[in-house]
């Protein structure tokens, strides 16, 4: 199922300090992501998941190592372009949804699609497909504050869609939800992956969850544990 | 390119603190804006006078009397400037019994008045009344007329009574209102009382004191050598005198308010430096509570100077929107009808258009400086760490 090779990690180290001692939390690691493949990336509170994470989506930049996506190396881009590139290439889906709360459901989802140049009735028609696919076409006109946590991580993942980008980081999208809402996210995880073809890199303490994955990958001490990486 | 729709969205959730932060903006420049009203008004005032008049009054003081001597002695040493010689004396007095209905009333040479102020004035004269009715004024000597905002003010009309209490000269003096003059200069309020000073001078007992002396001149660029000279025709005299142009002797009336084109431009400042306090106080509270959301709009992609101009153009709009407000009150509440402020009449009252332009540039600044800092502030601050924080 997993194609060539979208997302090279090669040497990537970060470096925290804190009280003058200097922390390698991703130290010289390496990573392949293939294009259309869904991977779980486990591993103990701590060890850097989020950070390797923050990376990948050029939320962040790795001190060391290079990134290439699509065979661009996106260390070498400045903040304007890695903007721009972040805008087209990735979405994000967060454990706490990160929904804007002055805005509705629909104007969450269609936001990232001003950046588009679209008009402002094809956003709409746009974000409501992505609120469709997902199961809140009734609940287009809601603020967040008027909407449970799972409905409120559908309309996040509504919103990470609804640009089409090239692949989707998930930070513990399920960490903060009941089980039920939960096997509904992952649920949607799935259908994302097999009817749409999306690369999933999903961050996640629960087995369960790991399970959809096709591959599950630790990070330990800085690196990809051996042996486990695609 | 401002993500759209977020700021109208934030207004709308945040409406009091968006009326209450506009509102102080308001506020500011309205009061900014009545302040510098006043200044204008006064300058008014004291700009459209003629340069071909020069006032002596007592050196000694303003409210000191000279004798009427002093009027002959200016026309007898017969200067090639001076024209006219004439004089106005304060009467103070109450009106319907009590002090606090106020306004100016002169006793006056009505002769030279006319000659220096009306009909018979070269270029017609600032006090307006046909020339039957000056005719009548002249004639008749308990005869007083009344500007035309006074009549109104009181109901005043020709042919009635009007009785005043003398206060400096004690008394009951009665007039009968021959005329209501106009006034055909800005500079020259509607809202005096004119009567002859031979009426008050008979009933004093032939005291033969004036106020001041108003003397027409020649040729308005000698006005300062006049001036030295007429002093000097008093130098060793007991009454020395102090001669100045008209406009300078009014704003020597109008000091008494003491430096207050200083003292009010200190209180429009501090108004409109505390009003952007707040507002400022607004946007970083707003940046602080929003870190978040500047989190995630550069997570999606939004670049840094789409940050900035976000936070800019609140800010305009909030401090744009306050001082359109206040300067829009200001102009509604001033809009040159006649305003009397203790005793200083201001013939038109209205926001000037340097005020105005002033007030909107007010606004301009305050949005600049209480937008600019937060949109530095969110267009710096890096994606994870405002993610991180709550
Ligand atoms: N800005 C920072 N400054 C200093 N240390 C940091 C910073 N961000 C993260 N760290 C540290 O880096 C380490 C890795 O953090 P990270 O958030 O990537 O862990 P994680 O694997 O996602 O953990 P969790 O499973 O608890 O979410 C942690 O020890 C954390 O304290
Ligand atoms: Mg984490």
């Amino acid at each position: 199922m997993a194609g060539a090779v979208l997302i090279a990690v090669r040497g990537v180290t970060k470096v925290y300090s804190r009280g003058g001692v200097d922390i390698r939390i991703l130290d010289a690691l390496d990573l392949d992501i293939a294009a259309g493949s869904y991977t779980a990336l486990m591993g103990p509170s701590g060890s850097g998941k989020t950070t390797l994470l923050n990376l990948l989506g050029a939320l962040d930049r790795p001190d060391a190592g290079a990134i290439v996506v699509g065979g661009e190396d996106i260390t070498t881009f400045d903040d304007g372009a890695l903007a721009a590139w972040r805008a087209r290439t990735v979405g994000f889906i967060f454990q706490l949804y990160n929904l804007l709360p002055v805005l509705r459901a629909i104007d969450n989802v269609a936001l990232p699609l001003q950046l588009f140049g679209l008009p402002r009735r094809e956003r709409r028609r746009r974000a409501a497909t992505a609120l469709d696919l997902v199961g809140l076409g009734d609940r287009m006109e809601h603020y967040p504050s008027e909407l449970s946590g799972g409905q409120e991580q559908r309309v996040a993942i509504a919103r990470a869609i609804v640009t089409d980008p090239t692949f989707l980081l998930a930070d513990e999208p399920t960490g903060d939800l009941d089980p039920t809402s939960s096997t509904g996210i992952l649920d949607l995880l799935d259908q994302l992956h097999r009817d749409l073809g999306k690369t999933i890199l999903m961050v996640t303490h629960s087995h369960t969850a790991a399970e959809r994955a096709e591959q599950i990958v630790h990070l330990e001490n800085g690196r990809i544990a051996p042996g486990e990486a695609a | 390119m401002i993500p759209a729709g977020l700021i109208g969205a934030h207004l709308r959730r945040n409406r009091l603190r968006a009326a209450l932060t506009a509102g102080s903006v308001a506020l500011a420049v309205f009061l900014f804006c009545t302040l510098q009203t006043v200044i204008t008004s006064l300058q008014a005032i004291t700009s459209g006078h003629s340069a071909n008049r020069l006032i002596a009054s007592s050196a000694v003081s303003l409210f000191q009397t000279l004798p009427l001597a002093s009027v002959e002695r200016i026309r007898s040493a017969r200067l090639p400037d001076v024209l006219e010689v004439g004089h106005w004396t304060w009467f103070d007095g109450i009106f319907r019994g009590d002090p606090r209905e106020f306004f100016a009333r002169f006793a006056v040479d009505v002769r030279q008045m006319r000659r220096q102020y009306g009909d018979l004035a070269p270029g017609g004269g600032e006090y307006l009344l046909t020339r039957a009715e000056w005719d009548r004024f002249e004639q008749e000597r308990s005869a007083c007329i009344v500007g035309r905002g006074l009549a109104d003010r009181y109901g005043l009309r020709v042919g009635d009574p009007l009785v005043l209490e003398g206060t400096i000269y004690p008394g009951t003096f009665r007039f009968t209102i021959v005329a209501v003059y106009s006034s055909g200069n800005p500079t020259y309020d509607e809202e005096t009382l004119f009567f002859h000073w031979d009426y008050l001078n008979e009933a004093m007992g032939r005291i033969d004191t004036v106020g001041t002396m108003s003397i027409t001149i020649r040729n308005p660029y000698r006005a300062a050598e006049v001036c030295l000279e007429i002093d000097a025709l008093f130098q060793n005299s007991a009454n020395r005198t102090l001669t100045q142009p008209e406009a300078a002797f009014n704003a020597q009336f109008l000091s008494m308010w003491g430096r207050i084109d200083l003292l009010f431009a200190v209180i429009g400042g501090a108004v409109v430096f505390a009003s952007f306090m707040i507002t400022l106080n607004t946007m970083l509270l707003s940046v602080k509570e929003r870190v978040r959301e500047i989190g995630v709009l550069k997570t999606l992609g939004f670049p840094n100077p789409s940050l900035f101009g976000l936070y800019l153009a609140e800010s305009a709009l909030l401090c744009g929107g306050g001082a359109v407000l206040g300067l829009g009150l200001a102009m509604a509440a001033f809009h040159g009808q006649p305003v009397r402020l203790a005793t200083v009449i201001f013939p038109e009252f209205g926001v000037a258009g340097s005020t105005q332009v002033a007030a909107l540039l007010i606004g301009a600044l305050l949005a600049l400086i209480s937008g600019v800092g937060p949109g530095l502030v969110a267009a710096r601050v890096p994606i994870v760490k405002a993610l991180r924080l709550v």
